[in-house]
């Protein structure tokens, strides 16, 4: 049997003592030789009976002094025990720990059983704007994450906590308890618990993927028979071919916003952006010139411009015209229909954007749009936590491309969503049907706004597209197609929901919609 | 406490190098195989490489957690939404809008997408026509018509150079196939009588006259979605013998019909002989 390894962290008199005293007195652990170790020392100490308790070593790691692999290798040796405690400082990086502990010579012996953060509701806020990179890697890596004194605080602010800490770490339990005591409870319960549940979960998950490649397998042998299939192969053809176009335009996204992660600080974007309303919309417009991505890489950056403390108007201005006058759209567009019809669409596109921003700016949001809150202002994944502490080039470099990796299947994971619904869309509503109803201009208009959202195609090819409507619909509602489409479809909805609340994408939404339809119906009565 | 995570392997981890090798190794099959060509237009190949490296070295950084023993409790379903459609990918073979709306009709088994495909057959020729704003360009309004007029001389300068005829035969291959189109559509009565070699593959259904099909090639503009087949309806008494999507050279002479209600080319067959499907299947226009 390997030696089980619990680690707890937390901030200075959140309750890590109490807990371990109460811990070390349960019944499960009677029979086991623990090591304690001791790396912060608050007031609470640890109880008499349990310091002479013949099987509980307690060693205590000096202040000035960290934990090294030549440490915990020197405890392993000296007692041999079942279990080694690690009460870990508040301040000191859990990461680096995780790292000792994962070296091949330690691994060898020892298993991390359970990791528990522990939280003082009253103090969360105040420290996470602290030592926020810090928390944010604990509460990471944690199974179990205990909020305590939940009871001097509102039942509210315990909600809006479980929703924020829920947002970085998606898996591990929260428990909130209002005496030490309570944590008993939860020991007693996990103890009861079947120890191989966690195994049988993901041996579960194998047997269902085998069944489901099974089955598949059946219905590939019967597709000649099947319509339905051959339906669904025309689906899948379709729905992989959107990922085609849009991963590679995805990854440049995540890299151009994890590189404004990591080397860009908010203090850069708060000395250098202009306080000038003007001269920053002006900014927001000429950026997308130098941003070569189409709409569905436009997202993770505009959410990391966001996070970084760029003004939300701005990067909502930012967002909506970059896809629009970057120059690989501009060129497929006069490629398409030449120069007079991509010039007009550059223009709207930047009239729309700016109009909407501006309006962001009149009426600014009042709640938080960034999903998760204060958390989210510094990037809640490890890479760039832990790491950009220290100041190597090539850990750097790393972090960018993890952090990108990272990023990729946060926001991927909508893509892909997206693509699918997309895909549906096109493969069973057939275009003819809006084609047909092409009675009055407005409501063209309206129905091609309509097409470009549900269809969402990448912006850099959509002019394309739109060309091959142009003999069906004025192009009125061929502008309707190509400026909406870039700035708001299924797509790009889906992805923006990675990093922005619901309340503002909805309203996002709304405003792009209504003015770009407004927008269009005056460009009808002038053309 | 329970004894969880006993892995030597992050398991976290491992599903993210999986999804990404998987994916580059997709892009790459598809690519290796030629049957990126049923996907999307070759424009985005390019792209898609640059992918493909991206996806592998971010993989390269991810393979030094392997071995970390904790994982960030993300949930192991976000993974298993970028493995599920890697594998059908691999399962099932690419396949076409168009010719499913023609194998489905084969024994015309309902009305509806019989009826779709009609549709299809007579939207695909509008368009044609339309894209080469011809005539029909008064309907819309002046301005925008001079616009696409002047843009389209240019293109047409370019495709003019394609077209052409000798001793009186006019040979259709891929490069010219949409400039034939275009030519042929507009110019409506200028080719009859002229004798035609075109390669295609064979279009029909349920609705079409026993000596009817229509020897098409599909259109790619951006990528699978947007597929459209664009031909010329052929006269031949044994159509009805021919096989739906098998590939054919055809020789015959051009013909000027009305049918539903539109003057338009047709090809009276005088011999067809079965080929192999060409190397690119699809034509782009753009």
């Amino acid at each position: 049997m390997k030696i089980q390894i619990d680690i707890f962290t937390g901030f200075l008199s959140s309750g890590k003592t109490s807990l371990i005293n109460k811990m070390l007195k349960h019944s499960a652990y009677s029979k086991e030789k623990i090591v304690l170790i001791q790396c912060e020392f608050g007031e609470e100490k640890i109880t008499n009976d349990i310091v002479n308790n013949k099987n509980i070593y307690i060693e205590k790691v000096p202040k000035d002094k960290n934990i090294n692999k030549e440490y915990i290798k020197k405890v392993i040796e000296e007692y041999s025990p079942d279990r080694v405690i690690i009460e870990q400082n508040g301040m000191s990086n859990l990461e680096e720990l995780l790292d000792i502990l994962s070296h091949r010579d330690i691994r060898k012996h020892c298993i991390i059983d359970n990791i528990i953060n522990i939280i003082d509701c009253r103090q969360f806020r105040m420290l996470m704007g602290i030592i926020g990179s810090n928390i944010v890697s604990q509460i990471l890596y944690s199974d179990v994450i205990v909020l305590n004194y939940g009871n001097k605080v509102s039942t509210d602010e315990i909600k809006s906590l479980k929703k924020e800490i829920r947002n970085i770490n998606k898996s591990g339990k929260i428990i909130t308890m209002e005496r030490p005591e309570d944590f008993l409870l939860y020991l007693e319960y996990d103890y009861k618990k079947p120890s191989n549940k966690n195994i049988t979960d993901k041996l579960s998950l194998v047997v269902l993927i085998l069944i489901t490649f099974y089955l598949f397998d059946n219905i590939f042998r019967v597709i000649d028979l099947s319509e339905y299939i051959s339906k669904f192969q025309v689906l899948n053809t379709v729905f992989m071919s959107i990922l085609m176009e849009a991963f590679p335009f995805l990854l440049l996204g995540v890299f151009i916003s994890s590189i404004i992660q990591l080397f860009i600080t908010k203090e850069v974007i708060v000395k250098y952006f202009p306080q000038n309303n003007i001269l920053s919309f002006f900014i927001a417009i000429i950026g997308g010139l130098f941003f070569p991505v189409c709409d569905c890489a436009i997202v993770p950056v505009t959410s990391s411009l966001v996070k970084k403390g760029v003004p939300l108007h701005i990067a909502v201005a930012f967002m909506l015209s970059a896809p629009i006058v970057n120059p690989i759209v501009i060129v497929s567009t006069y490629y398409a229909f030449g120069p007079v019809v991509a010039f007009t669409r550059v223009g709207l596109g930047i009239m729309i954007a700016v109009i909407t921003g501006i309006i962001f700016l009149i009426f600014p949001e009042e709640k938080e749009v960034l999903v998760g809150g204060i958390s989210n202002y510094s990037c809640n994944c490890a890479y760039c936590n832990g790491y950009s502490a220290k100041e190597g080039k090539l850990l750097k470099i790393s972090s960018v491309f993890k952090h990108a990796g990272e990023e990729f299947f946060n926001v991927g994971k909508y893509l892909i969503i997206g693509a699918f619904i997309t895909a549906t869309v096109q493969v069973f509503i057939p275009k003819s049907i809006f084609t047909q109803i092409t009675e009055s201009e407005i409501i063209s208009v309206l129905i091609m706004m309509l097409l470009a959202f549900l269809f969402s195609v990448c912006s850099s090819s959509d002019a394309f597209i739109a060309r091959s409507f142009s003999n069906q619909f004025p192009m009125s509602s061929i502008m309707g197609f190509m400026v909406l489409g870039a700035m708001a479809d299924i797509k790009n909805l889906l992805m923006l929901s990675e990093g922005f609340s619901k309340r503002f994408i909805i309203k996002l939404l709304f405003i792009v919609w209504n003015i770009t339809f407004s927008i269009l119906c005056l460009y009808q009565t002038i053309i | 406490m329970s004894a969880k995570k006993i892995y030597r392997i992050n398991i976290e981890v491992l599903l993210k190098i999986i999804s990404l090798l998987g994916f580059s190794s997709f892009f790459y099959y598809v690519i290796r195989t030629n049957k990126v060509q049923y996907y999307v237009h070759p424009r985005v190949i390019p792209y898609m490489k640059f992918a493909i490296v991206s996806f592998i070295i971010i993989s390269l950084f991810f393979s030094k957690e392997l071995f970390k023993v904790r994982s960030k409790n993300n949930k192991v379903v976000n993974y298993v939404i970028f493995i599920v459609p890697l594998i059908i990918s691999f399962v099932l073979p690419p396949k076409t809008m168009v010719s499913t709306s023609v194998s489905t009709n084969n024994g015309s088994k309902d009305n509806v997408s019989e009826n779709n495909f009609i549709e299809d057959k007579v939207y695909l020729e509008e368009s044609n026509i339309g894209s080469l704003e011809t005539e029909q360009n008064d309907i819309i309004d002046d301005e925008t018509a001079s616009d696409n007029v002047t843009e389209y001389e240019s293109v047409k300068e370019q495709e003019d150079s394609k077209l052409t005829v000798r001793d009186n035969t006019i040979i259709i291959n891929d490069d010219s196939f949409m400039a034939w189109v275009d030519e042929l559509f507009m110019n409506i009565g200028k080719y009859e009588g002229h004798k035609v070699e075109i390669v295609g593959s064979i279009l029909k259904d349920g609705t079409f006259k026993q000596n009817e099909f229509i020897v098409a090639r599909l259109l790619m503009v951006c990528c699978a979605a947007d597929m459209q087949p664009v031909g010329f309806l052929c006269r031949y008494d044994k159509a009805s013998e021919l096989e739906v999507d098998s590939w054919a050279k055809i020789k015959g002479v051009i013909k000027y019909e009305e049918v539903n209600g539109e003057e338009m080319p047709i090809i009276e067959l005088e011999n067809i002989e079965n080929v192999d499907k060409p190397e690119n299947e699809f034509l782009y226009p753009y």
